[in-house]
């Protein structure tokens, strides 16, 4: 794999074990904010979806996260 | 007491009258929130910022957008050559309803509808590379429709996705299993789904009798993503997908040209791909100017040789408690394929060819910018019994927003420089806008 590729797993891995060694405990009532729509990974599910798609058919790119890729011969 | 009421006091106990106003969709229990846990890039799954419990209210969402890619430059266009590119009206609805205290359902639908021109091959004319597009102006429609059953539980919730795409040509079957996991009194979030699909291509074959007659594909994905609270205010996410393609890969609709001319050869790559899309996510709100910041890096590489970067920023900044503006901007570069040649150079025609602008190396600004308004308790009504054990509640509230994308692509805003003789002409720059309306009821 390439030296970028590597980075890249070193990154996702460093962030992985930073996370998993719970950066803090914030209570269920001290979530007010992390509830907001504006706070979610994916605040609008239908534009998340059409943007995944339409970068998909455009660039050789298999998104993340969520949405599209596949199911449709887009040209 | 039914599940509105008990919730309706537990919110009140924890106070946090703030929420009120935020319009989550699906909206996450108030009381044991959201921990936004990214939705799955698998085919047939796409999962929801969800806590761990069934949405209490029914809602749907619906979405109209005209996307429109820009006519090629005459300097990039072969002469005579067709130069309408496509235009596509999406329509989308989504409904999620609550089936039972342990199940809720969600349903998406989409129908699209394409017209114009597409890359058909490059050409060389006088010493310029240049695109020939498609002949005729090609018409085509697409339906998508996808179900997901979500069955939770007090540390999580399972899901099953069932997902059915066709048009014309093209036939595409799915099927996902994703679970999801809290830990860390519910401060890290663990999801892990594999799907698989099945597609079936069968070209208009338009005269050109050497298209083939059709052809399968499948894939098989898988998906491991962790979200972590980092704090009251911010909370972080790193998924990596992996993807195994297997069958007919090629573009039977495009050619590839000898640069000294003689017959063109049809695209062939290999049949199998595998990819692998690591995505970290970030968001932050800043209390005390209403506004939250969102900050994506997504890294992709697969045995093709593509290598990609998307850089994705974003801000939504609350106004007078019922608008919300968004403005984001997104980067993206990526390297050329191994078998990318936009005009065949040598004498032996290569096994693997593709002169496809998807596959060159290039790179990509997108500026987006987006509105909403919210209103809460539109109507009121009573729901009773069966109504209400689908959820609905007794009043509707309703966002709305409209939303436009700005789209250019070209090879010198790439990460590395790319020669004259990669730079592919059919390269797209297009734009988008969309309307959505949203009903919680």
């Amino acid at each position: 794999m390439t030296r970028s590729f590597r980075f890249a797993v070193i990154a996702a891995l460093t962030a992985c074990t930073l996370a998993s060694t719970g950066c803090a405990v914030v209570k269920p009532w001290e979530r007010d904010l992390l509830a907001r729509r504006d706070m979610s990974f994916e605040p609008d599910g239908l534009e998340a979806k059409r943007e995944a798609h339409i970068y998909w058919s455009k660039e050789a790119t298999m998104p993340g996260g969520s949405g599209g890729g596949g199911g449709c011969g887009c040209n | 007491m039914d599940r509105s009421d008990e919730n309706e006091q537990r919110f009140e106990a924890v106070g946090d009258a703030d929420t009120r106003a935020a319009f989550p969709l699906p909206r996450p229990n108030r009381t044991l929130t959201a921990l936004a846990t990214g939705a799955l890039a698998l085919p047939g799954i796409a999962g929801s910022a969800r806590a761990d419990a069934p949405i209490e209210r029914a809602t749907a969402s619906s979405a109209f957008s005209y996307y429109r890619e820009d006519q090629i430059p005459q300097k990039r266009l072969a002469a005579g050559s067709e130069n309408e590119r496509y235009e596509i009206f999406a329509k989308q609805l989504r409904f999620d309803i609550p089936t039972s205290e342990r199940t809720d359902i969600g349903i998406d639908i989409l129908y699209e509808e394409m017209s114009g021109a597409s890359p058909w091959y490059v050409t060389a004319e006088g010493g310029r590379r240049v695109q020939v597009m498609s002949g005729a102006t090609i018409e085509e429609e697409r339906t998508d429709v996808r179900v997901d059953l979500d069955y939770y539980m007090e540390t999580g919730k399972d899901t099953i996705s069932l997902g059915y795409s066709v048009e014309r040509d093209y036939e595409s079957w799915s099927i996902g299993l994703a679970t999801e996991r809290n830990f860390n009194d519910k401060n890290t979030t663990f999801n892990l789904a594999l799907g698989a699909n099945f597609d079936e291509i069968e070209p208009t074959r338009d005269g050109f009798s050497s298209r083939i007659v059709s052809d399968q594909k499948w894939a098989i994905t898988a998906f491991a993503g962790l979200s972590q609270v980092l704090s009251r205010a911010s909370i972080a996410q790193v998924t990596v997908n992996f993807k195994h393609s297997d069958g007919f890969l090629d573009d039977p609709y495009k050619l590839v040209a000898p640069i000294g001319g003689g017959a063109n050869v049809s695209d062939a790559r290999p049949h199998d791909r595998d990819q692998v899309t690591i995505l970290t996510r970030y968001r932050h709100h800043f209390e005390d100017i209403e506004g939250s910041l969102h900050v994506d890096y997504q890294f992709h590489a697969d045995t093709w040789g593509i290598i990609s970067h998307a850089a994705d920023l974003g801000w939504y900044q609350r106004l007078a408690d019922i608008f919300t503006i968004a403005p984001s901007f997104r980067y993206y570069s990526q390297s050329k394929a191994d078998f990318y040649e936009p005009l065949l150079n040598g004498i032996v025609v290569p096994i693997e060819r593709s002169a496809d602008y998807r596959l060159s190396p290039f790179g990509a600004v997108s500026a987006r910018i987006k509105f909403e308004v919210e209103f809460e308790d539109v109507l009121s009504y009573d729901a009773e019994g069966w109504s209400e054990r689908f959820g609905l509640s007794d009043g509707l509230d309703l966002l709305l927003s409209v939303a436009y994308e700005r789209y250019i692509s070209d090879g010198d805003i790439g990460l590395t420089s790319v020669g004259e003789f990669d730079q592919n002409p059919g390269l797209v720059n297009f734009q988008i806008i969309s309307f959505s309306l949203n009903g919680r009821f």
